[in-house]
């Protein structure tokens, strides 16, 4: 059928040859780009899942192996695995099909990856990522290998394909970045999420994501914590705010019939920096009053299950909702997490939903609306903070946090998955006093991710994590030159993990936060002891030794 | 009368460094591309030790402190990361004045800086990975050590 948008086979030869960036065009010393070789060392591959794990999880393939081995002990009829899955997938998904068949390789994402701009590597431009399976996927599902023969750039199913596919599509931290520069609107995080999908197929894995999900089908958190350690962790933590604070706080844990349901990822009750995020928002429920309690069943916000399949995200984030519903609560109110907030902003509702035995949100300090989560019942709660600042209803002093020169990192889920920039900015403003944005192509839309987001926060990785971290480094070195910032601030868990690493190699002296943490140094409690330590037990500005006050 | 290596290359600035950018950032994976972060900041340091290389009143020690940062993580062994002055001097010795005595003693000297440099930023790796698991395991620990 003729079609006056499709072009002729010669016209469209011409047009690719034309446009397709040189790295497509075999300029590598008469090779093509897929010949380079991938080589496996130390820094450059995540351990994979324990056969423990797999078989915990009915997964595909259990076995000890390593992505340094020679063999990987691929299944028997494992190109079919791949093909069937490749196929069913493009049946299920439409943007999977859209993305394979309408890149024009114009280039413009090709220097847009915080991979590419921290490696140099062709293979990490977003469009030779995708070109890695789009190569397969030419070969083996459209016509056009066959008229377009010695260029399109197909090539068959191999071991070493997979090979390719393992390093690469784990380099892309399914930020999203590329696909802000995409005149097609190709999301190279989706295809990130398809070749995923198909390599568990095949028990080609990560422990590190892998782990998690298997504890989170467990026990309901990533480490697996058991309900009364969760519990306890939180109770520790009420203890450490009453020795800073002099201020006793009440969580409650699994009570039935109270307002609000609070979920957050479970870093936020075992690993540091997160607790004193956690504190944070003990101090601010306390101060307003809030009618919420804990789960210790739906005790983790964060959802692994994205990085591995949508039947285990969609699993995963179930419990949310079940939670919700057992305990009777009106609506759920979400912490600071990355991920997290992707699969419930873009997918919950359709995943898991309608929640229908659950309220539109309102606040029951401001009676604010919050519309835009009507359909999914989940509130951020730096939203809900920023509308209780907007009312006045939280007494603040900001001068607590004097002794922090802060910056702000939008972590990629919540700016680019949810559209989110302002409201943590705004919180941000009203509990600290120095307060400087990195460089404008580096923030909101266009910010940089960590480099250990979608799972690869391994430390066995972790050379890489500093190179795919390079570029988000650099802005905070530039605003760390130009305007001494020590503190970088974040609203995610896995930044709260992997930034201080990332800052103690490239920025040494600049320490993570989360905005919550900052807001529950602001805080002016009722019955509070004279503050001179913030969260973490440091000196406030005016109260350390030899203290520079200005 | 033969001019000094130093004032050579001070005259041949720009070729030398461009050439030696080029093939520094191409021992990266895949042949690294100029476009690209990390081969901008290697080109800005280079241009700081090569002036560090021929002028001693310049500070060597806080560009080889960048990068052998940028080379410790790079995805290439350490003997091609330390290899980057040798280069420097096959490039010299192309040049009228030749690589003598002085300019190699001058070149090992600062090699075995970026050595120990480079090895900092190793244990620093090592460190930041040690604390990590510390990090994650706060809460336990913290119990553990009561
Ligand atoms: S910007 Fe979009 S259309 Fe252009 S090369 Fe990249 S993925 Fe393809
Ligand atoms: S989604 Fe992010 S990590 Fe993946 S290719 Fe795009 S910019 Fe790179």
């Amino acid at each position: 059928m003729s079609n006056k948008y499709a072009l002729k086979p010669d016209e469209l030869k011409k047009e690719f040859e034309q446009k397709k960036p040189r790295l497509l065009k075999g300029e590598f010393g008469g090779k093509d780009w897929w010949d380079l070789p991938v080589e496996f060392r130390d820094g450059n591959w995540c351990f994979p899942a324990k056969p423990e794990v797999l078989d915990e999880l009915h997964f595909a393939n259990p076995r000890k192996w390593a992505a340094t081995d020679k063999d990987w002990q691929l299944p028997a009829g494992w190109e079919k695995t791949i093909r069937d899955g490749m196929k069913d997938r493009l049946k299920r998904f439409r943007s999977f099909k859209v993305f394979m068949d309408s890149c024009v390789r114009c280039g413009a994402c090709a220097d847009k990856c915080h991979f590419f701009l921290g490696t140099g590597d062709p293979k990490n431009m977003p469009v030779l990522r995708a070109e890695l399976v789009r190569s397969v996927y030419r070969n083996d599902f459209t016509g056009l290998a066959k008229i377009l023969k010695d260029f399109s750039g197909s090539r068959t199913l191999t071991q070493d394909v997979i090979k390719e596919w393992h390093m690469y599509f784990h380099q892309c931290t399914e930020c999203r970045r590329c696909s802000v520069f995409c005149p097609m609107g190709i999301d190279t995080a989706e295809i990130t999420m398809m070749v995923r999908e198909l390599l568990n197929l095949i028990g080609v894995n990560n422990n590190w994501i892998l782990a998690p999900v298997a504890n989170c089908n467990r026990t309901g958190n990533h480490l697996g914590i058991e309900p009364h350690t969760f519990e306890q962790n939180i109770m520790s933590l009420v203890d450490d705010i009453e020795d800073v604070t002099g201020v006793k706080v009440n969580p409650t844990f699994n009570r039935k019939g109270a307002e609000i349901l609070f979920i957050t990822p479970s870093g936020d009750v075992f690993a540091d920096p997160g607790v004193y995020t956690m504190m944070g928002y003990l101090l601010l429920f306390h101060h307003i009053g809030l009618d919420y309690t804990i789960s210790t069943y739906a005790s983790e916000g964060g959802n692994f299950g994205m990085f591995t399949s949508n039947e285990m995200m969609k699993k995963i984030n179930a419990k949310m909702y079940h939670e919700a519903k057992r305990l009777g609560v009106k609506w759920i109110l979400g912490g600071e997490c990355g991920h997290m907030w992707r699969v419930v902003h873009q997918y919950m509702n359709t995943m898991n939903g309608p929640a229908d035995f659950l309220k539109e949100p309102v606040s029951p300090i401001t009676g604010t609306k919050f519309t835009n989560a009507k359909t999914t019942k989940m509130v951020h709660i730096a939203e809900f903070t920023a509308d209780l600042i907007k009312h006045g209803k939280l007494k603040l002093d900001p001068t607590r946090n004097d002794h922090l020169r802060t910056t702000f990192h939008d972590s990629c889920n919540v700016a680019r998955g949810m559209g989110m920039f302002e409201e943590p900015r705004y919180v941000l403003n009203k509990v600290c006093n120095v307060f400087h944005e990195m460089p404008e192509n580096t923030i909101k839309e266009q910010t940089f991710c960590c480099g250990s987001g979608s799972g690869l926060n391994a430390e066995e990785f972790m050379d890489t994590r500093m190179r795919g971290g390079f570029p988000r480094a650099s802005a905070v070195a530039h605003v760390r030159e130009k305007h001494k910032v020590d503190s970088l601030v974040t609203i995610c868990a896995i930044d709260r993990a992997s930034l201080p690493a990332l800052m103690r190699y490239w920025n040494p002296g600049v320490t993570v936060y989360g905005l919550h943490e900052l807001v529950g140094n602001a805080l002016i409690m009722q019955g509070e002891k004279k503050r001179t330590e913030d969260l973490r037990e440091n000196p406030m500005a005016g109260f350390g030794e030899g203290d520079d006050d200005e | 009368m033969t001019r000094a290596w130093e004032q050579i290359v001070k005259e041949n600035r720009k070729t030398l460094l461009d050439r030696w950018s080029s093939s520094v950032v191409a021992m990266l994976p895949g042949g690294a591309s100029h476009g690209s972060l990390v081969a901008a900041a290697i080109a800005e340091e280079l241009g700081a030790l090569l002036d560090a290389v021929t002028d001693r009143t310049v500070q060597a020690a806080e560009p080889i402190m960048r990068i052998t940062r940028i080379l410790a993580v790079q995805d290439i062994p350490p003997s091609r990361s330390l290899s980057i002055l040798f280069m420097l001097r096959g490039l010299i010795e192309e040049l009228p004045a030749g690589c003598d005595h002085p300019c190699r003693d001058r070149l090992e000297e600062l090699t075995l800086q970026a050595f120990d440099s480079y090895m900092k930023h190793r244990e620093t790796i090592c460190q930041i990975k040690f604390d990590e698991g510390r990090r994650k395991m706060h809460m336990a620990l913290r119990r553990a050590e009561a």
